[in-house]
């Protein structure tokens, strides 16, 4: 893909930090799933759910590690008037693996409706951006 | 990358705010403020900092508490939307209520005019939309996805 005709993501004009921003289907039955990620170029290894997570929670696992999370925000479109946010949860700048050289960072997501996990609705919109510090450079 | 340049040899487009320019291939970022009148109602000529990128504030049809930005353009997709709302000293009123991001259409509601369009509501603290207080301040982030750009 020539430079110039992709999104933004992977791209930055900040030394050691990679803007991702993407948006997140929730899918027929209210799920996250890969499926449902668009405009990250290929960024986001997987969309992680259940394994005992609340429903409505969703982990957001990168192809690599980072050195931390500089930014992470979420914003739900509410297109109809379904109550309810897309709340940040904790991350893993170094995946749930440290020494796992596969593991990915890890940022966590959950849709809540007043005040308690919920399932979205299907089809809701989500708009998420990670602002991450990439490995080999220093912070002061 | 390039180191900016200064004095007489400054790029305006360097020394302009950020809207309408970015150095992510594909990506613009639309920020501003804007504080609503003595009503609670938000103006086209409220806003700031647009780089004119903005076309127009609309709340014309719109229930009471929503308003709407509509640029000048429209886009492949909104990539990331935000809006912050200011909550000044001493009283902080409002605090707990704030805007949200309402629908949002990359080419507009209406075919006949083609041009990115997101609303926002503001939320009371029961989940209510309700008018906001007058000479609130807030600001606004659109990060659009420009037309001739692809997604994966």
């Amino acid at each position: 893909m020539a430079y110039g005709q992709m999104t933004s993501t992977m791209m930055t004009s900040g030394s050691g930090v990679i803007s991702i921003l993407f948006e997140i289907t929730a899918n027929d039955v209210g799920e996250f799933t890969i499926a449902g990620v668009k405009g990250d170029a290929g960024i986001i290894k997987n969309i992680i759910t259940g394994g005992g997570a609340p429903p409505g929670v969703f982990f957001v696992e990168l192809r690599m590690k980072v050195i931390r999370f500089l930014y992470a925000h979420g914003q739900m479109i509410h297109s109809s008037g379904v109550p309810g946010d897309l709340y940040m949860g904790p991350n893993a700048p170094r995946g749930f693996d440290e020494n796992d050289r596969n593991a990915g960072a890890v940022q966590i997501f959950a849709y809540v409706e007043g005040g308690v996990n919920a399932v979205p609705a299907p089809g809701t919109v989500f708009l998420c951006c990670l602002d991450v510090q990439t490995e080999n450079w220093g912070t002061r | 990358m390039c180191r900016p340049k200064t004095g007489a040899r400054a790029n305006v487009a360097q020394l302009g705010t950020i809207a309408r320019r970015t150095t992510t291939p594909g990506i613009v970022h639309v920020v501003f403020e804007m504080t609503s009148d003595g009503t609670g109602v938000f103006k086209t000529s409220d806003i700031k900092g647009d780089n004119d990128y903005v076309k127009a504030i609309v709340t014309d049809g719109l229930p009471t508490g929503v308003f709407a930005v509509t640029l000048k353009t429209k886009c492949v997709r909104f990539a990331y939307i935000d809006i912050s709302t200011q909550h000044p000293a001493p009283t902080y009123y409002g605090a707990g209520a704030k805007f949200i991001v309402g629908a949002a259409f990359p080419e507009g509601p209406n075919p006949d005019q083609p041009v990115a369009f997101a609303s926002f509501r503001y939320r009371d603290t029961t989940d209510t939309i309700v008018a906001p207080p007058p000479n609130l301040t807030v600001t606004v982030r659109l990060d659009v996805q420009t037309m001739q750009t692809r997604t994966r």
